[in-house]
């Protein structure tokens, strides 16, 4: 199993005029070919952050302030800006949440697919690149690809539209995708279409793949491996079967008891008090400590090394977590 | 899309006709060239006599009538001054005013839409701060002001250029820098609104996650979407600019279209207004559907939305 992408200690800071503050908190994960790693967490906890930091196209307010990211055993942050902007879309392609925003409403869906094969494998001319975006829009299960390559994005329904998008960014067979909450936007319909493509350019490449999103069942589904985020850092990370069977930390805990069962009628919907914490706002401790039911005065004090068990293949930072042979 | 054209036409003529019924009226109220032309002591009988020559005496609704036979022929009537055709006036002027006005845009377009962009890439940058600058002097100064500036150190003190007059390159230069100045700093203020607002568009993340370079990002991507309010306001000041030039063609001493017209209203000389305010809505017409036309070839939403 070959590691695609490792991202060590990664610390995403937010500039403000009094001071700045972590957004991204010391993360550490890799990816596999043919596997996908789903990233998990409340709004605000950091994902996307995390994700626009590997491709290095964080937001102004925003900086890099260390750690290091390993794509295919270069360090990402030490590359050029124009070696990346060759790796971005080329061998990293990354699928927004909203496909109706998400395309240039001006120019036809042939053009904007069309456009990335020219940058990135020198196809010219009209005729070429049209036939290129032709053959991607196949891909993604475009009907009639040859007569829509010409029309343009608000002649397409949301699914389609993120068809497309997938279509930009898989067209050079890039070897990680990132799909930040590929499917939230879409109709519940549409969104398993969407999954089982994304499986379906997944398989026949090897590809590795980050799913970001805030659906445990999808994880649960579609996902290999899960990493939990909570304020900017990962709280537990892991086999989605072990972490889904048996979680150690409190808060994937609270996150797994939290989903609805149709199967049980319970009076009210479980739920985790209280608000998860804003970048810069919690103390020295563990983020989750304040809304954590077993707290101890030392979680306040301290924030938690992760703990490594089942063959080093789960980590857990918690300084009481549960069901772990100690 | 023909269909369309000719209906905008169409329209465009009803608002000439419409133009002209009140143009017709208001001239008629400022005064009457029988009291301003004849000496003061004509006798009434002369003043009628004036009046029967002017075709001035007739019913309103009459010389309307008249005046709509003549435009379908192209004749606009003579000048109640000069004697010769007032249309023949009127476009002898048009000529040099839509030179200056020409130049001046470009300058305006040239100057202000990079400055736009550049300031809205990376603001707090030297083409922001230099842009800021620029863009308060030319909001905040009445174009004259510039024009005798201009003079003063390009034509005067450095000999560079002529003080005035009518003539090549060299002379509409400083009217043109003048004119245009507003416009550029107008233009470049909003491209740089237009431009920032497009920049923070999911798209243009697309387009970057793409892995385009970033010349195409800021060009193609955010530019376009960028440039349908720019190409209004650039369009609307080339109107304003081409009929709106007085003091700069007074100052430059520019056989303008503007100083024509202001001229034409003082001598109470109703047929080369009239023809002026035909060719000016005219132009109008012209020019907004030259803008609507460039609007649905950006944008498809437009085009297909009809």
């Amino acid at each position: 199993m070959t590691e695609i992408l490792r991202v060590e200690n990664l610390t995403t800071r937010l500039s403000a005029r009094d001071g700045s503050a972590a957004a991204v908190d010391g993360v550490s994960f890799s990816v596999h070919a043919g596997r996908t790693l789903g990233l998990v967490g409340e709004s605000g906890s950091g994902k996307s952050l995390t994700c626009l930091s590997i491709l290095r196209l964080l937001p102004p307010s925003l900086s890099q302030a260390g750690g290091s990211v390993w794509f295919k055993g270069e360090n990402l942050f030490d590359k050029s800006p124009r070696a990346m902007t060759a790796i971005r879309g080329g061998q990293i392609g990354m699928i927004l949440q909203d496909p109706m925003t998400s395309i240039n409403p001006l120019f036809t869906i042939g053009n904007q697919v069309g456009e990335v094969f020219r940058h990135h494998r020198g196809v010219s001319g009209r005729r070429n690149l049209w036939a290129k975006a032709v053959e991607t829009l196949r891909r993604v299960h475009i009907p009639a690809a040859e007569e829509r390559v010409g029309s343009y994005p608000h002649q397409f329904s949301g699914g389609m539209r993120q068809r497309i998008a997938i279509g930009m960014n898989v067209g050079c067979e890039p070897d990680l995708l990132i799909a930040d909450e590929p499917t939230t936007a879409l109709d519940v319909t549409i969104r398993l279409q969407i999954l089982s493509l994304l499986r379906e350019i997944q398989t026949a490449r090897a590809m590795a793949m980050i799913l970001v999103t805030h659906d445990l069942h999808l994880v649960s589904r579609f996902c290999d491996e899960v990493a939990v985020m909570y304020g900017g850092r990962i709280v537990e990370r892991g086999p989605v079967a072990r972490i889904f069977q048996n979680p150690a930390h409190p808060y994937t805990k609270g996150l797994i008891g939290a989903v609805p069962k149709i199967a049980r009628h319970a009076e009210r919907l479980a739920v985790i008090p209280g608000q998860p914490p804003l970048a810069g706002e919690h103390g020295a401790g563990c983020r989750f400590a304040p809304r954590c039911a077993k707290a101890q005065p030392r979680c306040f004090a301290q924030y938690p090394d992760d703990r490594r068990f089942e063959d080093d293949r789960r980590a857990v930072a918690c300084w009481d977590p549960e069901g772990l042979p100690s | 899309m023909l269909s369309y054209i000719l209906r905008r036409l169409g329209a465009g003529l009803a608002t000439v006709l419409l133009m002209t019924v009140i143009i017709f009226v208001i001239v008629r109220l400022v005064g009457d060239p029988a009291h301003l032309m004849l000496p003061p002591e004509a006798t009434e009988a002369d003043r009628d006599l004036f009046r029967q020559q002017l075709g001035t005496a007739d019913p309103l609704f009459t010389q309307y009538l008249r005046f709509l036979g003549g435009l379908i022929q192209g004749d606009l009537g003579r000048s109640f001054r000069y004697g010769v055709p007032a249309l023949g006036i009127v476009l002898e002027r048009l000529g040099p005013s839509l030179y200056l006005t020409g130049v001046a845009m470009a300058f305006a377009v040239g100057l202000g839409v990079p400055l736009g962009i550049l300031s809205a890439v990376r603001p707090g940058g030297i083409a922001d701060q230099a842009g800021r600058l620029f863009a308060v002097l030319g909001q905040s100064a009445p174009p004259f002001f510039f024009a005798l500036l201009f003079i003063r150190f390009f034509a005067v003190e450095l000999h560079w250029l002529p003080t005035g007059g009518y003539g090549g390159f060299t002379h509409v230069l400083l009217p043109a820098l003048a004119l245009g100045w507003y416009s550029a700093a107008g233009l470049m203020r909003l491209t740089q609104a237009n431009m920032a607002e497009a920049l923070n568009a999911e798209y243009i993340k697309m387009a970057r996650i793409k892995g385009l370079p970033e010349h195409v990002v800021i060009l193609k991507h955010a530019l376009t979407n960028a440039a349908l309010p720019v190409i209004t306001f650039a369009a609307s000041q080339f109107g304003i600019l081409l009929g709106g030039a007085v003091s700069i063609e007074a100052v430059f001493s520019w056989p303008g279209f503007g100083k024509l017209i202001v001229d034409a209203i003082s001598q109470l000389d109703y047929t080369v207004v009239q023809a002026a305010v035909v060719v000016s809505a005219a132009l109008f017409i012209v020019i907004n559907l030259v803008v609507d036309l460039l609007y649905a070839f950006i944008d498809p939403r437009i085009r297909y939305g009809r």
